[in-house]
């Protein structure tokens, strides 16, 4: 500037080429300036904003940045990993990439409580669909080693059985949540294996909860065949029943009665 | 490097809250079910989105936030991991059903919780500058005019058409004096919705109790959407996520007061997934806070009010699984009046972007009629594509 001064000073330059001698010496450092010290972001802001834009887009593509539209580079869907901080690039979608291991870890894991691989299992293909009543008691192991079943229903009602699964119709007694008739109409998985047995998974309350009592969730427990059940005779089916274990000191007994088939409407 | 550690779970310590479902169709009014159904947990505190899903990537975490980041953090990708609470949230990653929006609020920056509640449950442009709700506003677009079952109308929920409303702790038939002034409110009204409260009080006369844990009203909430008059929506709030003190428990980084209530949003977004069933298909859910925490931790081994937090969506509707941000940085001169993060993504976008996949509602309409603000960006594109 002082150098300028001289040579207006000096040289009677005409005062407009001065201006003009004094804008350029303003601009001209900035743009060829060193924009390390510059944020990303106001990097971006200049490209997006600025018409000729070939220095910032310059600076921009030197650290990989991504800065949009005026960029004229695509902002969307880009993938991450141009550099160890990916800052400001526009929206950016960074997939997962979970190890393989874990990722099976997790897919491993049952979305649903009451899942239940029956692949293992021959299950029974019906004719017709099968109906019964149905008492669950419990069997308390307590101070019988081969259990006593005791003689109250902890849930009953009727069981209907068809080549899509089986469908409880009925209600529990435990007090508590089990009130709520939807346990035993949505968290039952349960099928019928050829040998007549029930297995799947299924909501199961286990203690009795009294009014005032503090509500308990149900254990979801899985049925399979148990070497105490009685069957039920698939083609001729009368009645049955299946034993489950549930906890140490005590299990189920499902009582099937008054089973028949009924024909497909 | 850290992994979810299975068997770390904390129990599941019910907190306070509360189900509020809306948009049942109504006989004569509707034109139709939309094409999804739309649900909000909201976290009441405003939740750290920092340590929810942990830019890892970033340097300045570790250096900034060693004495409260989680330990046994999923590592998602090269960039974001996931809190040890999520593991629900963490299969549905694994299944393609999940996807965090980073970096990301409303518009609103001055860290009262009333007013940032107010903001995120109005959708207006300032708080308190709207009587009616976001959500509401939609339902009433989408033609879905309905009842809403709460004790009160919440903001979110509430519209210009008349929305009644009713507890579902009524459904107990221990209550029956709210049997009682259900019938009555049914015979308030006349034809149709008359009808939605005799079968309201039909409902309440089962002998059905409804659990009040946050899991639960979930389920709750899931079959009673997937239900083909179901509600179309529901909101559920979910609260103690200001986490001034005791974020995180002394010498675990992975347990404390935000672990705890993340297991309890992990459960919410699982008992949804119960109850929804096959609807989980056409389901979006997604979280809101009112705002995030600050970068730095105080000296409780907790954070303050901040800016910029995540949010997390879940459902069926989803395109896949990933973390959605444009990364603003944790450094000092990225920070948000250099203390928070900054918000890179305004949150109503992604709001009227669920909105535009579960209501089947044009973008432009949403931002105009649902969130006042005609150029709202769209980010659906980057959920739903």
């Amino acid at each position: 500037m002082a150098q300028m001064l001289f040579i207006y000073h000096h040289c009677r330059i005409p005062v407009v080429l001065l201006v003009s001698a004094i804008a350029a010496a303003l601009t001209l450092p900035v743009l060829a300036a060193d924009m390390s010290g510059w944020s990303d972001k106001s990097v971006c802001r200049l490209v997006t904003t600025t018409v000729d834009n070939a220095v910032y887009l310059a600076e921009a593509q030197r650290r990989q940045l991504n800065c949009g539209a005026g960029a004229k580079v695509s902002s969307s869907k880009q993938q991450p990993g141009q550099k160890l901080l990916p800052k400001n690039q526009g929206i950016v979608f960074y997939p997962l990439k979970l190890d393989a291991k874990v990722k099976q870890q997790l897919l491993a894991n049952p979305i649903d409580k009451t899942a239940f691989d029956f692949s293992p299992y021959q299950l029974a293909t019906l004719a017709h669909p099968i109906q019964c009543q149905f008492k669950l008691r419990r069997v308390s192991y307590d101070n019988h080693a081969d259990g006593r079943v005791e003689n109250w229903n902890m849930a009953l009602g009727s069981m209907f059985l068809s080549n899509k699964g089986v469908k409880l119709k009925g209600r529990w007694r435990m007090g508590g949540l089990s009130k709520d008739s939807s346990y035993l109409k949505h968290e039952v998985n349960l099928k019928l294996t050829t040998a007549g047995h029930l297995i799947g998974k299924m909501a199961y309350f286990h203690l009795n909860i009294s009014n005032g009592e503090a509500l308990k969730k149900p254990l979801y427990i899985e049925l399979k065949p148990h070497k105490r059940s009685k069957p039920l005779n698939i083609n001729n089916p009368k009645d049955a029943q299946l034993w489950t274990d549930v906890e140490d000191w005590a299990g189920g007994v499902w009582e099937l009665t008054r089973c028949k088939e009924y024909p497909l409407s | 490097m850290s992994k979810l550690i299975p068997g770390r779970r904390n129990l599941l310590k019910a907190g306070a809250a509360s189900l509020f479902l809306a948009g049942v169709p109504i006989a004569g009014l509707a034109k139709g079910k939309p094409p999804g159904s739309i649900s909000v947990i909201i976290l009441e505190g405003g939740m750290d989105g920092l340590a929810t899903i942990p830019p890892i990537g970033d340097p300045d975490l570790m250096r900034m936030r060693k004495a409260i980041s989680p330990e046994g953090y999923l590592p998602l990708n090269d960039f974001f991991g996931l809190h040890p609470s999520l593991k629900f949230y963490a299969q549905l990653m694994a299944r393609g059903h999940a996807s965090a929006v980073h970096a990301t609020a409303f518009p609103y920056t001055k860290r009262s919780h009333f007013e940032g509640q107010n903001m995120i449950e109005g959708g207006g442009l300032s708080p308190f500058s709207e009587k009616t709700g976001w959500l509401g506003r939609a339902l009433d677009l989408a033609d879905v005019a309905g009842r809403s079952l709460s004790l009160d109308m919440p903001l979110i929920l509430r519209g210009h058409h008349e929305n009644d409303n009713f507890y579902p702790a009524s459904i107990r038939g221990s209550s029956r004096p709210k049997a009682d002034l259900v019938n009555m409110i049914a015979m308030g009204h006349k034809l149709d919705a008359a009808q939605i409260f005799t079968k309201v009080a039909r409902k309440s006369e089962d002998n059905v109790q409804v659990p009040r844990d946050p899991a639960s009203l979930a389920t709750y909430a899931g079959r009673a959407m997937a239900q083909a008059d179901g509600p179309v929506a529901s909101v559920i709030r979910v609260d103690n996520f200001d986490t001034h003190a005791n974020q995180v428990e002394e010498g675990d980084t992975d347990a404390g007061r935000l672990a705890r209530q993340l297991v309890v949003v992990d459960d919410v977004i699982a008992g949804y997934r119960r109850g929804l069933g096959k609807a989980w298909d056409d389901a979006i859910i997604l979280t809101l806070t009112e705002f995030g925490r600050t970068v730095a931790v105080n000296g409780t081994r907790g954070t303050d009010h901040g800016y910029g937090s995540v949010g997390l969506l879940a459902g069926g509707a989803l395109s896949g699984s990933g973390v959605i941000a444009d990364w603003p940085g944790l450094s000092k001169q990225d920070q948000f009046e250099k203390r928070d993060l900054m918000a890179t993504i305004d949150y109503r976008s992604v709001c009227a972007a669920c909105l535009e996949k579960a209501l089947g509602i044009d973008h432009d309409v949403i931002a105009s009629q649902v969130f006042l603000q005609p150029d709202l960006p769209r980010v659906f594109d980057h959920l739903f594509a």
